[in-house]
């Protein structure tokens, strides 16, 4: 396995939300997804080589909000931070919206903005 | 659910006081909605509450039975010494998640609605135009609110013409069913609205499910 060479394929906003209703542990996170019809946004499988290891959402605007899932036993490889940075060289404006009571999210993110990775994010209630 | 929680609405519950809460996720957030001139004092101990309570139990719940809504009403109600939440998820297709197309006004325009509509205003099967009919109609277990237009035009049929249009609309849209999705909810409801103006209906899916908090 080797973050550098994820690959980010379409998926339909089906396959995306079945993939996140597949994995329970981050569900509450992706209620709103969940709920949503993602009209738009675009949606993306991760891929390490042949695993299929999370799912992205960018959403169609010239500022687009983008949403990350990385499976559990994937996380703190270098995946995420990975898929970010390819997301952020593709894609101008990106913004970043996290839940405050998401820890693990708000770490990683934070991470990111430390790195430069990302060069902001909001902070959700 | 936290117990300074269920302490703070079974002091309000036994003193004939409702706790009701509206929650509205959007992306990564929530809305909560609470009335403050009810809550007063309260009002910030139960908006953050009430926040943990959602993304520690509630969405758990309602993604373990498959169930999304845009909006979640809960109101609490106390029997003797139990909590329960009665929890009411509203969802449209009109925004929400569903994977049919909506209903269009075609649909419901039967033999009785097209032949009066032509007699009425003196037109033929040609000259009919389908585009310049428009409803406002209001549907839950009958028609409550009934209006057809045709070039802007109200139209009145006597009452025998009046009920079999009815009727017939009746038939078609009370075969529809509404986005709503989820397993194990009771009650059930589903209210189609067309406006004036508007191609498309409007289903609106309501479903009740009640259940005991937990500390």
């Amino acid at each position: 396995m080797n973050p550098c060479l994820i690959k980010l394929n379409p998926i339909t906003t089906t396959d995306f939300k079945s993939y996140l209703l597949s994995k329970q542990d981050s569900s509450k996170w992706f209620y709103w997804h969940l709920s949503s019809d993602l009209i738009n946004f675009d949606t993306f499988a991760v891929f390490d080589q042949a695993h299929h290891i999370g799912v992205v959402c960018i959403e169609k605007n010239k500022s687009p909000l983008v949403d990350l899932y990385i499976d559990p036993e994937c996380r703190r490889m270098g995946y995420g931070k990975s898929v970010m940075g390819y997301v952020v060289q593709n894609f101008q404006n990106v913004k970043i919206e996290v839940n405050v009571n998401n820890k693990a999210a708000m770490d990683f993110f934070d991470h990111l903005f430390a790195e430069r990775v990302i060069k902001s994010m909001r902070i959700v209630y | 659910m936290e117990i300074i929680l269920i302490d703070k609405i079974k002091s309000y519950l036994s003193t004939n006081r409702s706790v009701e809460v509206q929650f509205a996720p959007f992306h990564k957030g929530l809305d909560i909605n609470l009335d403050k001139d009810t809550f007063v004092s309260d009002f910030d101990f139960y908006q953050e509450h009430f926040g943990d309570w959602y993304y520690e139990e509630l969405t758990d719940f309602l993604v373990s039975r498959d169930a999304f809504g845009g909006t979640i009403l809960v109101d609490f109600i106390l029997i003797e010494s139990s909590l329960l939440a009665k929890i009411c998820l509203i969802c449209s297709d009109y925004e929400y998640y569903c994977d049919f197309d909506r209903h269009a006004k075609g649909e419901i325009m039967g033999p009785t609605l097209v032949e009066a509509i032509i007699e009425t205003r003196n037109l033929t099967e040609s000259t009919f135009d389908e585009d310049l009919l428009d409803f406002n109609l209001v549907f839950d277990t009958d028609l409550s609110e009934f209006e057809i237009y045709y070039d802007d035009e109200l139209l009145l049929f006597n009452s025998t013409v009046t009920e079999q249009i009815k009727s017939e609309i009746k038939q078609v849209i009370s075969m529809w069913d509404g986005p709503f999705f989820g397993n194990g909810f009771s009650d059930l409801k589903t209210e189609i609205t067309i406006e004036r103006g508007s191609d498309e209906f409007v289903c609106t899916n309501t479903a009740e499910y009640e259940f005991k908090i937990e500390t």
